[in-house]
């Protein structure tokens, strides 16, 4: 007998770790310790590369003005982005304490649909303990993260909208093939480079020529490309019906029988077949960044917004040229797509609310979280920006999470050299001019459809990614992807959502 | 009266002295036994998840009561049938690959002699020990496209062109098989070694005398002693046919889309069911689903064992 349990324990069965969990649940839960008098708020939140080695001493600096201040002290979760999923739904299905958190990757939706949010107007407590946020955050805004008219999260001070269609490029292979991208900024952009997409071909073509032993292009992602290069809006949070004229029609469509992809796809698959994409690109989960750090790809796509470009070259460590072929285009779910929660299960929501109301509004505690220390981290230049302190730089700070956009007020924190000072104000324009989503605001829940959808993002999960990365013939994949997706029940899933669409625009006096 | 109030009390000193005498044992085995009760049974009362739709301000016993509506959702798609499929025909290949492989080598080491032996034998024995996530990258090393070993050095040398092995679905039935047993052949070969080791060496020399050449010692005595052990072993792995080796299926393919349909086993599939929607309950129902026919098929095998050779039964 020894040998089946031996191996039930080492095989991390998906059946294993429900039984481990539910084994776990069945410990009682101690939350707060009792020997501590001041009660503890447990931040999560995410970044690219798991707890960096300065968290311990941020937590403190933190929870130091947080206990002299308030009485609360504060502890730091900081997960990297490829299991952040994974560990909060474990965590919070498991009643481990975590009192704010941020849906990013978990689907704001989704989140609510399990039953992880707590109402944040429930007794009053927003208008309480988070008065602060409320002036801070746009009312739109605010409501933009209502679902069914409660308030389950709060939107982070960021860019709302992105530009659609954006490659970042490294400016010393532009140099070494000649192309002269310093004359194409214009007066009103000195960041961003408004083209098309054939200049993006012919670009391609000569870096392949030059450099023929460096990768010229990969996506971010496969779902990030298809989120970030068509100007569709994925109403609801998924790409099974969306909306393929969001600034006017309220119509739900297929995306994947729609010309707008079948383009898309037969970009990338003549890029992949001209040898601009590497042939591992399916199956090598390397961050595209490090990559261009690494010296081995040339290009990605992101999307636009001010503040891009020093962004993608501090990520990058070598500097990024940003290229952007789309519109500045504000989804639905533009603002409700990484939102800060309350555990339904905290104990304590009035703490935590406090602390979700001082990070938003404190310039000390957004600093902290931003940037790190003063005088460790970084330290002020001459002219009001600040940089990395002395002797700290890329490869050996301590605290610099990339992840500022996450942070709930970016915008109370100090700017980074290299980018304008006046960035907060182009921030604001760049919400305020872009093209915005008729369906702004819209949340589907798709819990009565949920077998479906899972059947459904199987299908995906099948063909899409190969699809988006040019591994896969659109002209012969893209009907076969259709017929499965009609097969796992596309039609009924378009028809719930628009039904809940229509719902929503009625109460909502949209459309 | 007292008569029998003594045997009560011999019989109780008794079972003391015997306890007393098997305690050495009985402490060895606590480990494994506080490992099991843990493991094993403090997770039963979750069973009810599966019937429940878990919400995590509710807890397991407050949340609502939804019937089989869990269950629903395995059936319900088109998905069934291909990791039903996956599941039951990877695990016949490795019950079948494994048993042969995990005898041939145990009869190869125990007629080895020497130093090598020992070494032979931790070799063989150490991929087991290897986190699938380090050999989902061995294997990537092999398989990469563009600096992959195969592709790199093997086919060029032979002059064929390099194979895009993450997205050909057709090779994928026999690298998970060959790497299962590559993996898993150490391990399972060390029960049938030491039955081998157990055997009464005579019959051996009994043999020799007669004229018996080693092939024949092997067919005649070695194998036909086995059986029992094949039997009881592959009757486990039987109760373990709706059950597939998770890291195997997840980790090794890379997670390719394009080999989904080759690669998803019900394991896979729950775990990303779970992923994808956070809803534990469902996966939970999945889990309980195995679990009863992994059950009926223990009990199953072990009828048909019983009316075949009541002796190698398990119980």
């Amino acid at each position: 007998m020894k040998k089946i349990t031996r191996r039930d324990f080492l095989k991390g069965s998906a059946a294993g770790m429900v039984t481990a969990m539910a084994g776990s649940m069945l410990t009682p839960v101690t939350g707060m310790a009792a020997k501590n008098s001041t009660p503890t708020v447990v931040v999560a939140f995410m970044n690219y590369t798991g707890r960096p080695a300065g968290a311990d001493r941020i937590q403190e600096l933190i929870s130091a003005y947080t206990e002299e201040n308030f009485g609360i002290s504060v502890e730091l979760l900081v997960l990297d982005s490829a299991s952040y999923k994974q560990n909060m739904t474990l965590m919070l299905t498991s009643g481990e304490q975590v009192d704010v958190f941020n849906a990013i990757t978990l689907g704001y939706t989704s989140c609510v649909n399990n039953d992880y949010c707590l109402d944040l107007e429930e007794d009053d407590l927003i208008a309480t303990y988070g008065a602060g946020i409320l002036e801070t955050l746009d009312e739109t805004y605010i409501d933009a993260c209502r679902i069914n008219g409660t308030l389950y999260a709060l939107p982070q001070m960021r860019d709302m909208a992105a530009g659609m269609d954006c490659f970042a490029i490294g400016a010393e292979y532009l140099d070494q093939i000649g192309f002269d991208y310093a004359s194409m900024y214009t007066e009103d952009s000195s960041e961003i480079i408004y083209t098309d997409i054939d200049t993006i071909n012919d670009i391609f073509a000569q870096l392949h020529e030059a450099i023929p032993d460096k990768y010229v292009f990969e996506p971010s992602s496969a779902a990030n490309l298809l989120s970030q290069s068509i100007l569709v809006d994925q109403v609801g949070g998924d790409t099974f019906g969306v909306l393929l004229d969001p600034e006017s029609s309220l119509e739900v469509a297929d995306l994947y029988s729609s010309d707008v992809f079948y383009e898309l796809c037969s970009h990338v698959y003549a890029w992949n077949q001209a040898g601009y994409i590497s042939q591992d690109a399916l199956t090598d989960d390397t961050a595209v960044t490090t990559q261009v750090q690494a010296g081995t790809l040339m290009a990605y796509s992101t999307a636009g917004k001010p503040g891009i470009k020093q962004q993608e070259t501090n990520l990058c460590g070598r500097e990024m040229i940003i290229f952007q072929c789309g519109d500045d285009f504000m989804k639905s779910s533009g603002v409700a797509n990484m939102p800060w929660c309350i555990n339904s299960g905290t104990e304590d929501p009035v703490s935590a609310m406090t602390i979700l109301n001082a990070f938003y509004t404190d310039s000390y505690l957004s600093n902290l979280l931003c940037w790190g220390e003063e005088g460790t981290e970084w330290q002020y230049t001459d002219d009001g920006h600040i940089t990395y302190a002395d002797g700290v730089d890329a490869d050996n700070t301590e605290w610099y999470n990339n992840v500022n956009w996450e942070m709930p007020n970016q915008f109370i924190a100090e700017i980074w050299e290299g980018d304008s000072l006046d960035i907060w104000t182009e921030m604001e324009a760049f919400n305020d001019e872009s093209v915005k989503s008729i369906a702004l605001g819209f949340a589907f829940d798709n819990s009565d459809v949920s077998s479906t959808y899972t059947a459904l993002t199987n299908v995906y999960n099948e063909y899409v990614e190969s699809l988006l990365l040019g591994f896969s013939d659109p002209d012969t994949v893209i009907p076969e992807l259709e017929e499965k997706l009609q097969a796992a029940g596309l039609e009924d899933y378009i028809a719930a959502k628009q039904a809940a669409l229509d719902e929503w625009a009625e109460a909502n006096g949209v459309g | 009266m007292s008569a029998a109030k003594s045997t009560a009390v011999t019989g109780k000193k008794k079972r003391w002295v015997k306890f007393k005498r098997f305690l050495p044992v009985y402490l060895m085995a606590l480990p494994g036994v506080v490992y099991l009760f843990i493991n094993n049974y403090m997770p039963l009362p979750g069973l009810v998840l599966a019937f429940k739709n878990y919400s995590a301000r509710k807890g397991i016993f407050g949340s609502d009561w939804v019937g089989l509506e869990n269950f629903k959702y395995l059936f319900s798609t088109s998905d069934a049938f291909i990791i039903t499929r996956n599941t039951i025909c990877y695990n016949v290949a490795f019950i079948v690959v494994n048993l042969v492989c995990a005898v041939a080598v145990a009869i190869i080491l125990s007629e080895m002699t020497g130093k090598g032996k020992k070494f032979y034998q931790s070799a063989i024995l150490l991929p087991y020990l290897i986190s699938y996530v380090i050999i989902s990258y061995l294997v990537f090393a092999f398989l990469s496209t563009e600096n992959g070993f195969i592709n790199n050095t093997i086919l060029k040398a032979l002059g064929i062109e390099s194979i895009s092995w993450y997205t050909e679905k057709k090779y994928w039935p026999f690298i998970l098989v060959f790497v299962n047993t590559w993996r898993c052949v150490g391990y399972n070969c060390i029960i049938y070694l030491s039955t081998i080791l157990g055997l009464h060496r005579p019959y051996y020399e009994a043999a020799a005398i007669d004229g018996a050449t080693k092939w024949q010692q092997i067919t005649k005595i070695t194998i036909p002693m086995l059986r029992p052990t094949m039997i009881m072993l592959t009757l486990m792995a039987v109760g373990r046919i709706f059950y597939s080796d998770f890291g195997l299926f997840y980790q090794v393919p890379r997670n390719s889309g394009t080999l989904l349909s080759v690669t998803n086993t019900i394991d896979t599939y729950v775990y990303r069911g779970l992923l994808e929607l956070g809803d534990i309950s469902m996966s939970a129902a999945a889990g309980v689903y195995q679990s009863l026919v992994g059950f009926v098929l223990v009990l199953g095998a072990n009828t048909l064992v019983r009316k075949i050779d009541k002796d190698s039964a398990l119980f």
